[in-house]
């Protein structure tokens, strides 16, 4: 159904996988929420991705998850989905971090990663060989020590990284924080606030971020989702035209994020309902006519067939006083 | 000189804080609430006259309480503090670090909490023990210093946790901060013993609580209960050990070098102000604050000045 709210600025369309397909050719998907949660596949969205591909539409999945490696997704793709999906489709915040450092600072000569693996590995993968951090995440604050020894003997890296960091601890804090405020450029992977993991949300990049930028009083520049970096890194890697924007589109379930993502970038974007942000979120930004808005939503990403929708047609009133009285409800299919 | 640091400078002529001495003071209040750092001492040093100020207060059989929103040391621990410094003639019980006041703000406004995650050190842990309050800070299981993702979902929630309440804590990782969102989530009382973003340091500065409130704030979208300056829980705290009340509050003045935590205690609070420049806040500050804000003195030192 087509949902016209008043104010009108936005609309949402529902809409089917199929449809879709009729109107964009180039599919960026996000993952958590999307194509799986945890370890396990939302449901059809290995079908989706196979009528995608088997289509001759381009798949990338951008993911502001920077723990893993591209590796470890192609793998973890295998194993959840059984499909294919070959690491030059992977645009996971740490490749574009990495990508954006290379293109922007090439002479740097030494960063410091608050982060995962997966960011030190891209970094690598640039050809950047004084990446360090990694071990401090088995150091002790010691105050006489830091002050005398650490940050003297160190030196002030040009580049600071801050990203999901499963060793974050006060000693990292404590030194990036004091390696920005001496000039080391502060960039941010993401700043997911903290990432679903069932009944719970688990810390994530966002909540490290916001303590650094408030010790260093500095705001970083934030690669991953909503920034538009990946799209600039997809459109200059893959040599795709400007014009074809159009044939864009985003997947994803989180709306400040992944919609907003769409919305700076200039592409449409496509809400599915198997994550983080609601039908009833979508619909109340929409009112709002925000950036935050969807301009199409899907129940989840293997959504074949239509929803029937339903209308309410007739009421009937409870006809006595009494204590207990029905209501009959007449829906029209 | 720019339009509005004139405007600002003219907004300060009519409304200047008198400067005053300790002695003017001494004259017409009983009790004086000291900030530490950047009053009495800088880090590892005492202030000029501080000693001195206290030495004659006593004398004059002046109240004396120190207020800090560090939550790492003791009573004891804030004696060993003055002491190791120089100072003589410190008393225990003038002692209230935002661990004393957390502790009793607890024991006074939530007597239901029995037992806390605490993030936070020896001393925080000591002053909770004191009034009665279980500390636990479980270890959350690391391989190689990481923490494992997988084993998010298995962490249990100690329903036998009241609240988590969160300090200094140099020791603090990303486990812990897990187990402490957790609690936060399911619904346990969040407090934090003050929102202080870092403390300066001759070469840069010492990350704070307020950093880590900050992860977890953002982390579990929670806001929590804030105990320290500029909250009044510091003032409630000392009034009822000194045994006073509201009619003694015009006898009252806070001394600090913080407009945001010091003076703003006293403005929550009711009570007179001094704003000393021998910390954080400068003169030309005063031009850069609303009015509400000024203190109703300023002091350059704690020169007794008879």
């Amino acid at each position: 159904y087509q949902r016209r709210v008043h104010g009108d600025i936005k609309m949402i369309k529902e809409c089917t996988l199929p449809e879709l397909m009729k109107s964009y050719d180039y599919f960026i998907l996000d993952a958590d929420g999307v194509i799986w949660e945890g370890s396990k596949e939302i449901g059809d969205a290995s079908k989706a991705i196979k009528f995608m591909l088997d289509n001759h539409k381009q798949v990338f999945i951008a993911t502001n998850n920077s723990h893993k490696s591209r590796v470890d997704f192609v793998k973890k793709a295998q194993t959840v989905l059984q499909i294919d999906l070959p690491s030059e489709c992977w645009y996971t915040s740490s490749k574009t971090t990495a990508s954006y450092i290379k293109t922007h600072y090439p002479a740097a000569k030494s960063i410091y990663v608050v982060g995962s693996m997966g960011v030190f590995e891209e970094l690598k993968l640039q050809g950047f060989t004084n990446v360090y951090g990694f071990e401090d995440a088995a150091k002790q604050y010691n105050d006489s020590e830091f002050w005398e020894v650490d940050l003297p003997k160190k030196g002030v890296p040009d580049i600071v990284v801050v990203g999901i960091d499963l060793g974050y601890n006060y000693y990292k804090l404590s030194y990036a924080t004091n390696c920005i405020r001496k000039g080391s450029v502060f960039i941010a992977t993401n700043r997911d606030a903290a990432i679903k993991m069932g009944k719970y949300l688990m810390p994530g990049a966002g909540s490290l971020v916001a303590a650094i930028e408030k010790a260093s009083d500095v705001t970083p520049v934030t690669i991953g989702k909503p920034s538009t970096f990946t799209l600039e890194s997809i459109m200059a890697e893959k040599s795709i035209p400007l014009e074809l924007k159009e044939r864009m589109i985003m997947i994803g379930d989180r709306m400040e994020t992944d919609m907003l993502f769409a919305s700076n970038c200039g592409i449409k974007s496509c809400m599915v309902e198997t994550g983080v942000s609601t039908k009833e979120n979508a619909i109340a930004e929409a009112k709002i006519g925000s950036k935050l808005a969807p301009n199409y939503i899907m129940s989840k990403l293997g959504s074949f067939q239509p929803i029937q929708p339903l209308s309410l047609i007739h009421i009937s009133e409870p006809t006595r006083p009494r204590l207990i009285s029905y209501a009959v409800f007449c829906l029209k299919k | 000189v720019s339009t509005q640091s004139t405007w600002g400078f003219i907004m300060i002529m009519e409304k200047m804080p008198k400067e005053a001495n300790i002695s003017e003071l001494a004259k017409k209040y009983d009790y004086f609430l000291f900030d530490c750092d950047g009053v009495m001492y800088e880090g590892s040093h005492a202030l000029p006259h501080a000693q001195e100020c206290i030495s004659y207060l006593h004398k004059e059989k002046k109240g004396i309480g120190f207020i800090s929103n560090t939550s790492s040391r003791s009573r004891e621990d804030g004696v060993e503090k003055f002491t190791s410094l120089g100072f003589t003639d410190i008393a225990i019980e003038d002692m209230y670090f935002s661990s004393v006041i957390t502790a009793q703000y607890l024991k006074h406004n939530h007597p239901a909490v029995k037992k806390v995650y605490l993030l936070g050190m020896a001393g925080f842990a000591f002053e909770l023990e004191r009034v009665g309050i279980k500390c636990v800070r479980n270890e959350i299981p690391t391989t190689g210093h990481l923490f494992d993702p997988e084993t998010f979902n298995s962490l249990k929630v100690d329903d036998t946790i009241d609240a988590v309440v969160v300090g200094i804590d140099t020791t603090i990782n990303y486990a812990q901060l897990c187990y402490a969102s957790i609690l936060i989530q399911s619904g346990k009382l969040f407090i934090v013993s003050n929102d202080d973003v870092y403390d300066k340091r001759p070469y840069g500065v010492f990350p704070a609580n307020g950093c880590m409130v900050e992860t977890l704030k953002v982390a579990s979208g929670q806001t929590p209960i804030l105990v320290g300056k500029p909250n009044p829980a510091p003032v409630e705290v000392y009034m009822r050990e000194k045994h006073l009340t509201e009619k003694d509050k015009p006898k009252m003045i806070i001394i600090g070098d913080r407009i945001d935590t010091d003076i703003m205690l006293g403005k929550n609070t009711n009570i007179d102000t001094a704003l000393v420049f021998t910390g954080v806040a400068s003169l030309s500050d005063l031009g850069k604050i609303p009015s509400t804000q000024l203190p109703t003195y300023i002091m350059k030192s704690m020169k007794i000045q008879l």
